[in-house]
């Protein structure tokens, strides 16, 4: 599952002019265990006023947050810098790793000690607000004369749940193809451009699948997704379900043309791993052993320290019939905040304010267009080979995988028939019926 | 006076009693069985975890058992599993123990070799056994190719995978090793002795001996093993998180999808009461099979 935005296996990512010391991991591994233990204490108290504990005249808002020790940082001083703007504002912060946050927002919700903001990853908010958690913020946007256009393309869809807009966006991880640039220059195949088509992919893995056994290098990696297969049945754009409709959606066309892709990336091109070789084949992209690889933001700064200089690689838009999914990072208002107005004013300050923009860019793209626009100008040199731009420019077509409560059950179904269809042959049509079938019973199910 | 005293000693014996007792019965009051009749009760409700669960009957468990198509494959598989550890760890785990019994040289140190992956356990073991468990790089094939034999994909393969799980759990029979190592130290010496004088061999002592005078000790570790089996989680949910293609999608990452992905804990909390009702019923029958097979020492039978 994709809990936080991103893979779960990514590595930590070090915040750039931070040297992620032992001194620094051992203080915030104890930052952790404090804030685990303010959770369980919150738990404890179950059903206690958070405002009660304030001293002043104003009460302090809670600011849950989630990630790595690097984000968890960065996190902080977005909240350290707005109360230096805001002397009057106190901030309480409470924060895990994205897979317990994620598990323990419900119970906070439940419990009524949730926090007043919290971040959420695009693919929580659909599933979290079933629980009625988010407040609509669609009237504040409103009051504050704040358009969608001042985020990047699609930032704000995630947002979006049945006519309202639950969440603001704080930073984007645009996607597109990762490239190893040495494997092309070794076989002479040109450096894919943006606007590059399927035609123009299917001839190059062809091209650049070579060796066998333990010397063999695949023309693409298996990333769209067997475990979490949220990036195979929107390649072309299309989805298994209509969230807005409840209805299943598995069987059309675009679907199955892109299932049946990947089988035959796998099967009839064979110059992609199937599940198995894939978990085999342990690392992925940084290895040198695949000539392209699907690329996400947050792979920025784990790849770029893993690959150091053992071969040269870029990024490129999708080949222009590709779609995906569009991942980012959210801020929400809690439903039951009694400092609602407080905590929006915070909500906003993380994702409009151009130096809390700025601040959250050194772990992901800025969602804020006037700040994402000058973002990549500003990165280390070390990444200067990435071309962001164009991966940009493509996010706004992109779609959001819902997930959470039943969505994530009929997720889990599509997962096993994409294993069936990838590993075992099994045939397109009939797995994408029986994920239909199976879908619609669990959509069906009140239970 | 003498009356007296031993009152005063058997209260102060059972204030005794009732002081070192007191943390589990906290326990077991304030942090178990509360939370185990909440799960009763849930199971009967719909509820996400957050809004006030609503009373609908029977209907999780109509579902569980008439239209869940998991379910029934999901018990199969765990049965697969909790019955390969439960025989091959019980067995792996007594033929070892007979061998430690042996007044051989170094003894202890085998003692603690096989008791460390007891001591040593949990996520990053699972972590370490995958990467011995690949394919390509990983050292069990390694060993087998030095041996001429290409290892197979194990986590990777769906008939491989739930085996891999297995195999991996035979070297943490350390817990079990020791018991039964206690047990063997408690069979009188004499009674080897007279079955030496009778003309028995080595086999015909351990199988009319041993094996006999340390039944209750074998059906104590099957049944704590049927136990720890069934309740299995950890392992897939690191290692091959419930794949390939549901090969080890067991039970217990079942339950927890329902309850902490799907947000339907009422519905998992009726799929939790089932399998305590297999568990129990399940050391019922082994407990009612062994009526006729464990003999107790000092036990005479009609």
């Amino acid at each position: 599952m994709i809990v936080d935005g991103k893979k779960q296996d990514q590595a930590q990512l070090p915040i750039r002019g931070e040297q992620f010391s032992r001194r620094v991991f051992l203080g915030h591994t104890i930052e952790l265990g404090i804030s685990a233990s303010a959770i369980g204490a919150l738990l404890t108290a179950c059903g206690s006023n958070q405002s009660s504990s304030s001293s002043g005249k104003v009460p302090p808002l809670l600011y849950g947050f989630y990630g790595t020790p690097a984000e968890i940082s960065i996190y902080k001083q977005v909240g350290d810098l707005y109360q230096k703007k805001n002397p009057d504002v106190q901030l309480q912060y409470t924060y895990a790793d994205p897979q317990g946050f994620f598990e323990k927002l419900p119970l906070l919700f439940r419990s009524n000690a949730a926090p007043d903001v919290f971040m959420a990853a695009e693919s929580w908010v659909s599933g979290l607000s079933s629980l009625g958690a988010f407040a609509d913020l669609t009237p504040y946007l409103k009051a504050n004369n704040i358009t969608e256009e001042v985020w990047l393309p699609g930032a704000l869809n995630p947002g979006k749940v049945h006519g309202q807009i639950l969440s603001l966006p704080s930073v984007v991880y645009p996607k597109g193809i990762a490239y190893n640039k040495t494997i092309f220059d070794k076989f002479n195949v040109p450096i894919p451009e943006p606007g590059w088509t399927q035609n123009d992919f299917l001839e190059i893995v062809q091209r650049l699948t070579t060796g066998q056994g333990n010397s063999k290098v695949w023309g693409m990696n298996n990333s769209f997704g067997t475990v979490y297969p949220y990036d195979v049945p929107t390649l072309y754009g299309g989805m298994i379900f209509d969230y807005n409709t409840g209805q299943m959606t598995a069987t059309t066309p675009k679907v199955s043309s892109a299932l049946q892709l990947l089988q035959d990336l796998i099967r009839k091109y064979k110059v992609m791993p199937d599940t198995a070789e894939s978990q085999s084949l342990q690392g992925g992209f940084i290895t040198g052993k695949f000539a392209m690889d699907i690329y996400a933001g947050y792979d920025m700064q784990d790849w770029t320290t893993e690959i150091g200089d053992n071969f040269t690689w870029g990024i490129v838009s999708y080949p222009k019939e590709w779609v995906g999914t569009f991942q980012n990072n959210n801020v929400s208002v809690w439903s039951q905040s009694k400092h609602k107005d407080a905590a929006w004013e915070f909500a906003k300050f993380i994702a409009t304010d151009p130096d809390a923009q700025a601040l959250q860019g050194n772990y992901a793209t800025p969602a804020l267009s006037s700040v994402a626009a000058i973002w990549q100008k500003s990165l280390p040199q070390a990444y200067a080979h990435l071309n962001y731009q164009p991966l940009i420019d493509s996010m706004g077509d992109m779609l959001v995988a819902y997930q959470g409560g039943n969505y994530d059950q009929v997720w889990e179904v599509f997962a096993t028939h994409v294993e069936a269809v990838e590993d075992q042959g099994a045939a397109v049509s009939q797995a994408l019926q029986d994920v239909q079938q199976r879908g619609e019973a669990i959509l069906a199910d009140q239970l | 006076m003498r009356m007296r005293t031993r009152l005063r000693l058997r209260r102060s014996e059972s204030a005794t009693f009732y002081l070192f007792i007191s943390p589990w019965l906290v326990g077991f009051f304030g942090l178990t069985l509360g939370p185990m009749l909440f799960s009763l009760y849930a199971s009967f409700t719909r509820w996400d975890g957050v809004h006030i669960p609503q009373f609908i009957g029977l209907a999780n468990y109509k579902h569980i058992f008439t239209a869940d198509p998991d379910f029934y494959p999901t018990l199969g598989r765990t049965f697969y599993y909790a019955g390969g550890r439960v025989i091959l760890g019980v067995g792996l785990a007594l033929v070892l123990a007979v061998f430690i019994n042996k007044k051989i040289f170094g003894r202890s140190v085998f003692r603690s070799i096989y008791y460390l992956p007891t001591v040593v356990t949990g996520v990053p073991v699972y972590i370490v056994w995958s990467w011995m468990f690949d394919p390509n790089n990983g050292i069990i094939n390694y060993l087998l190719s030095l041996v001429g034999i290409q290892g197979p994909q194990w986590l990777s393969s769906a008939n491989w995978a739930m085996p891999s799980l297995i195999f991996m759990s035979l070297t943490a029979t350390g817990g079990t090793i020791v018991i039964f190592l206690a047990g063997l130290q408690g069979i009188p010496r004499e009674l080897h002795e007279a079955a030496a004088v009778d003309g028995a061999g080595v086999l015909a002592k351990f199988r009319h001996v041993t094996i006999p005078m340390l039944s209750p000790v074998i059906l104590f570790n099957v049944i704590m093993g049927i136990i720890g089996a069934l309740q299995i989680f950890a392992e897939p949910y690191v290692m091959t998180n419930g794949g390939p293609v549901h090969a080890t999608y067991i039970y217990g990452l079942y339950l927890y999808e329902f309850a902490f992905q799907y947000f339907k804990l009422g519905y998992a909390s009726g799929l939790a009461w089932i399998l305590f009702i297999i568990t129990i019923v399940l050391s019922l029958l082994v407990l009612q099979f062994s009526r006729s097979r464990v003999h107790y020492m000092g036990e005479t039978r009609a």
